[in-house]
């Protein structure tokens, strides 16, 4: 793909999911669209490093999760947080399991539950798309979705009790 | 007929399963109540989550470079030019230092021209393109 309108073209139906990818993971919405921003920036700038016969959508998000945990690196080193772009906090509906419960209980599983997660449920990506961007065979995808499923399930069981 | 892998239950609520294979996983499903129950159980909470994840979808804007393609043709199209007009006006003048100065004067000309490209790139920045 080497043409920028075809980038364009590709890119412009996953900006949601991208959104919503980095927003559960940077827990801000300002930040995620400074993620989301980047990662555009440096797959249109490694566009000539794309291998056509690969999933797109699994490459962009593997970039988008490097913008991601650079900007979690980012924001740990310099110890400080942005009030005014963090996401208020749920408020309290039990019966109504929204994002946040779910993004807040991702956080207490181990990363590479979290990670396998949150591509799945807030990226939407496809088994093929989480190896490519993850780098795993896609064997590996299905069963450790399946075990940070029911990690997560058990989860919120507890939290439901 | 090959039991169920608990994995395959993941997989046939999110449509990743070959039809054949997916098809002895719905029979097994159907036969075995407690495979059923676990079943169920997993796809009821896929349905929540999937909701719930779905909420906070958003679209950033996003802004890329603005295309450099025209500015690469210009620029060689106006070396050519350069170029060429050089080498005439060395033959039609035919003074060596007429002729330099002349070469010079377009080598600055040029070199003042790349300068003020990269510059109104820098200043122009990022350009919307979605």
């Amino acid at each position: 793909m080497a043409d920028t309108r075809a980038y364009e073209r590709a890119v412009r139906p996953l900006l949601g999911q991208a959104g919503a990818y980095a927003r559960a993971v940077l827990r801000s919405r300002p930040e995620a669209e400074d993620a989301v921003q980047q990662a555009a920036l440096k797959g249109w700038e490694r566009l000539g490093q794309y291998d056509a016969t690969r999933p797109f959508k699994g490459w962009f998000f593997a970039i988008l999760r490097n913008c991601c945990l650079d900007a979690l690196r980012h924001a740990k080193a310099s110890r400080t947080q942005r009030l005014d772009g963090i996401d208020p906090p749920a408020p309290d509906e039990p019966e109504v399991f929204d994002w946040q419960r779910l993004a807040d209980g991702m956080a207490r599983l181990s990363e590479p539950h979290r990670e396998i997660l949150q591509l799945k449920y807030f990226g939407e990506l496809s088994y093929d798309e989480i190896a490519e961007s993850l780098n795993i065979p896609k064997g590996t995808v299905m069963s450790r979705l399946h075990m940070a499923r029911k990690a997560l399930a058990m989860l919120v069981c507890k939290e439901d009790s | 007929m090959i039991p169920v892998q608990p994995e395959e239950l993941s997989a046939l609520i999110d449509g990743e399963l070959d039809p054949l294979r997916a098809a002895e996983v719905e029979m097994q499903i159907a036969a075995d109540r407690e495979l059923r129950v676990a079943f169920e159980a997993l796809r009821d909470m896929d349905d929540r989550w999937r909701t719930a994840a779905r909420a906070i979808a958003f679209v950033p804007e996003v802004r890329l470079p603005a295309r450099a393609a025209w500015n690469g043709r210009f620029m060689a199209l106006a070396v050519a030019i350069a170029l060429v007009g050089v080498r005439v006006a060395v033959r039609v003048i035919d003074t060596t230092t007429v002729g330099f100065a002349f070469q010079m004067l377009v080598l600055a000309a040029v070199l003042a021209w790349i300068a003020w490209l990269e510059r109104k790139d820098a200043r122009r920045g990022i350009n919307p393109v979605f």
